[in-house]
């Protein structure tokens, strides 16, 4: 603690807040106490929003599209497939139609031109039924039949070339197509995190409500605790010890101080005893007291105009 | 230490009139942190805080991680119509619907030539003559449409090699789009892990919240009456500092002079004097150092 006692100490006020400043502090603190006691009571309303319907429905149709899909491109998928599987080849119902009205075409004039032509011309030679008959019979057909395959390979090798462009065509759209599920997937899961997170906004307010209730003592006490910082710092008092020297270097001071007044009354009387036992030898007469007084601090008596001074002013 | 050696300062940085509040503000935060009275608005909160995965949600994951881990059926027909392709298998037009084709492309015309051509030849009643008993025009036609169906066969083989060899180039574009299917399939069969993991990870992190919390009930009560204390730190320091002194060395010689000086003068100037003075003196700084 301070050295010595209370005596040694000194305190120093330092006011940071203005004297004439203390009644507002003291009001403020005042209502700072009041509110404290009185602040934040439980809040009634609402304070998270419900979804409204065309929210929720839209997450129900989101849900249901990601869930079932989409009619369109499902129709769209069943037919790449269909086109993929191979089930679209040799499937044209209107080809065999095609093919029998075109041999229809070729028989009827074979029947009713071709055929008859030739019978007629054999007949007029007289070599109706020969073997020439037979063979010229057998050449027109054999024209017929050629005409007869080249339709057949023109409506089914054609509709079939057709089908296997369609078929690596189509591996295009597959993989588009193909994507449709993970779309679908990521809807009806995106649906659901919609869901989770109005549920966990609810979750969350409802914590919020229950926190803030929970904890209203404590702001409460912290709005006094808060006007209390406000003054904290308003005044300064520092109380300090005196500083003091070590004893000893107080003892030596009045040592020098005791000698040096003991050594200017000792100086003198030997300064005396010289002079005056100089006067007696020596032809001058003596000097008085002020005379002396005047050689000890270095003044020419004969030079002092107060030399004539007596000795009672000087020792005074 | 000596006591006369060292300083204390005490400081005092709020107004005496504002002490009352003070007591009553650290009064009250102990009331909170230590009546029992209190006890109900520090406990744990009861109910959820973490919102569960709901079915659309989980059905989509599901749906993903279904997609990632088979594949999709369109995709996966794809991949074997451009492997079929690439390995040759439509270069020989031993497909079914080729086989078919073939069949359809010759069998018609046979038919028609066999029933409705054929047919028509040989002697008719249209002339009075010598025929003969056999139809030779009919038995001369018997290998015509055979002969016909082979050469239109053998062009179709032709013309499908000619046009799977073409296909076969480019469908490699195509497969390697296809390829990239499986990256694509395990990327989205690893994001339904995450998705779930995700979820998973918040349930975790919302438990260990609540335990943390459960175990600093106390802690933070009492930490109510430790803020009302931190918020008057300051108000009140006491510092106890040494006040500066001069080494022996310098004691000594200090106490040399100052005493040899003094012998001086007692003594008149005499040297002895001097000398005991200083050694007196030097000895007293020293042992006051």
């Amino acid at each position: 603690m301070g050295g010595g006692g209370g005596s040694n100490n000194q305190t120093v006020s330092t006011n940071l807040l203005p004297s004439y400043a203390e009644p507002y502090v003291i009001a403020y603190l005042d209502k700072m106490t009041t509110l404290s006691n009185f602040a934040y009571t439980t809040y009634t309303g609402e304070t998270y929003a419900v979804q409204n319907d065309n929210e929720l429905d839209g997450i129900a149709a989101l849900a249901e599209r990601g869930r079932n899909g989409s009619v369109l491109i499902s129709s769209g998928y069943t037919s790449i497939q269909n086109v993929l599987d191979g089930l679209r080849f040799n499937s044209n119902t209107k080809i065999d139609d095609a093919y029998t009205k075109q041999a229809e075409v070729l028989v009827k004039e074979f029947e009713e031109e071709t055929l008859p032509a030739l019978n007629q011309r054999f007949n007029m030679l007289h070599s109706f039924g020969s073997l020439s008959h037979s063979w010229a019979q057998a050449k027109e057909s054999e024209k017929v039949m050629a005409k007869l395959q080249v339709i057949g390979m023109d409506l089914y090798f054609k509709d079939y070339i057709q089908e296997r462009a369609s078929q690596t065509k189509m591996l295009d759209d597959a993989i588009i197509y193909g994507g449709q599920s993970v779309v679908d997937a990521d809807i009806l899961r995106h649906a659901g995190e919609l869901e989770r997170e109005w549920e966990l906004g609810r979750l969350e307010d409802n914590y919020k409500k229950w926190h803030d209730e929970t904890t209203k003592l404590i702001k409460r006490l912290e709005i006094l605790g808060n006007g209390l910082r406000a003054v904290v710092g308003a005044q300064h008092e520092v109380t300090e010890p005196f500083y003091r020297p070590s004893p000893f270097a107080a003892i030596a001071g009045l040592a020098l101080a005791g000698v040096a007044a003991y050594a200017a009354y000792r100086g003198a009387s030997s300064d005396n005893k010289i002079l005056n036992k100089s006067y007696k030898q020596g032809d001058i007469s003596t000097p008085g007291r002020n005379d002396l007084q005047m050689q000890n601090i270095g003044v020419n008596s004969e030079s002092n105009p107060y030399g004539n001074f007596n000795n009672n002013n000087i020792l005074v | 230490m000596n006591k006369s050696n060292s300083s204390t300062t005490t400081m005092r940085n709020i107004p005496p009139y504002a002490e009352e509040y003070v007591k009553s503000y650290l009064d009250r935060g102990n009331e909170i942190a230590f009546n029992a009275i209190n006890d109900s608005f520090f406990t744990q909160y009861p109910e959820d805080t973490y919102a569960p995965l709901f079915q659309n949600e989980v059905d989509g994951i599901n749906a993903l991680a279904e997609r990632g881990r088979n594949g999709s059926g369109i995709i996966n027909k794809g991949k074997q119509v451009v492997s079929d392709i690439i390995d040759g298998d439509y270069l020989i037009g031993n497909k079914d619907e080729f086989q078919d084709m073939l069949t359809n492309a010759t069998t018609r015309p046979s038919n028609t030539f066999e029933s409705q051509i054929r047919s028509l030849l040989g002697g008719t009643l249209y002339n009075v003559g010598e025929i003969s008993n056999e139809n030779q025009a009919y038995n001369l036609t018997s290998a015509i449409a055979s002969r016909y169906n082979a050469r239109a066969a053998s062009a179709i083989y032709k013309t499908n090699y000619d046009m799977e060899r073409i296909n076969q180039d480019d469908v490699l574009r195509q497969n390697v789009e296809y390829a990239k299917e499986d990256v694509k399939d395990a990327e989205w069969l690893r994001m339904a892990g995450v998705y779930y993991r995700v979820w998973l990870q918040g349930s975790h992190e919302d438990s260990y919240r609540k335990w943390f919390e459960g175990q600093n009930l106390e802690v933070y009560r009492v930490e109510v009456l430790g803020n009302t204390i931190r918020a008057l730190v300051g108000t009140h320091s006491k510092k106890t500092t040494p006040i500066y002194r001069p080494n022996k060395a310098i004691g000594v010689i200090g106490g040399a002079i100052s005493g040899g000086a003094t012998g001086a003068m007692v003594t008149g100037g005499n040297p002895y004097g001097i000398a005991i003075g200083a050694v007196v003196g030097g000895v007293m700084g020293y042992l006051s150092s």
